[in-house]
């Protein structure tokens, strides 16, 4: 199963994603720094514009906490969360 | 090793030459509306399949049997049947497991991960089978029930 968490970034600002769309190099330092090691992050993936947490579908352990930890990351990294209209997607 | 998110289909409305080219695509699952809808394309389209088998059969066969010193007509009349004795029935309760079970089966594995590690999730709702949205804490998520490329889903 994978839980994804949409985020954008400030218009004009290319810290996180560079104008060719792709993570920055400093942003990536900054994820791998802040990861490495966590528990809790070991599911977690980053994409441009989505943060990614993978499970397994069976025996999947520690859900809340890697969820908890998914969505303490777009205030971590000034990230702005995408909402979505409960039917529709939003972004 | 890519992820797919699983794509649930509804081929109410599809051609079926367009039903046969999505079900080649990694991470399609057809629900059909009906039993009408399943007969109407994975059995039509194994129908075809077994036909055109039995035809090629047919006229292989009776070209060796021409040209053979003791033709066997009995062979070249029942060996065509052998795609719709043997690969038809089996197809189909293969196809039914596909179609109707599996579908079932996905879904309560899924609803048991959720029931069992999204407890604390505000709000669920279903947008497909296999596809969630989920809000926590003000935040909303995606849930989507993935497969490998590595590993197709039946």
């Amino acid at each position: 199963m994978v839980c994804t968490l949409y985020y954008d970034v400030e218009k004009e600002d290319y810290s996180v994603i560079n104008k060719d769309g792709y993570l920055t190099e400093d942003f990536i330092y900054k994820w791998l720094d802040y990861t490495k090691g966590k528990s809790s992050c070991c599911n977690l993936n980053i994409a441009p514009h989505s943060i990614i947490a993978v499970f397994p579908l069976k025996k999947a352990n520690d859900v809340k906490r890697s969820i908890d930890e998914l969505i303490y990351l777009p205030t971590k990294f000034h990230l702005i969360p995408c909402s979505f209209d409960i039917e529709n997607k939003t972004v | 090793m890519n992820l797919y998110t699983l794509n649930v289909i509804q081929p109410d409305k599809m051609s079926l030459w367009k039903y046969i080219k999505e079900s080649e695509k990694i991470g399609n699952l057809f629900i059909f509306s009906s039993i009408w809808q399943w007969l109407k394309f994975p059995i039509f389209a194994l129908f075809l399949i077994c036909l055109f088998c039995s035809i090629f059969i047919f006229v292989f066969g009776t070209i060796e049997e021409i040209s053979s010193d003791s033709p066997k007509w009995d062979k070249v009349i029942f060996a065509p049947m052998t795609p719709f004795i043997i690969i038809f029935p089996l197809s189909v309760i293969l196809i039914y497991y596909k179609s109707f079970i599996t579908p079932k089966k996905l879904e309560r594995k899924i609803t048991r991960f959720i029931e069992d590690n999204l407890s604390f999730a505000e709000n669920i709702k279903k947008r497909t089978l296999a596809n969630y949205n989920i809000r926590y804490k003000g935040f909303d998520l995606l849930l989507d029930y993935t497969i490998s490329n590595n590993k197709r889903l039946f």
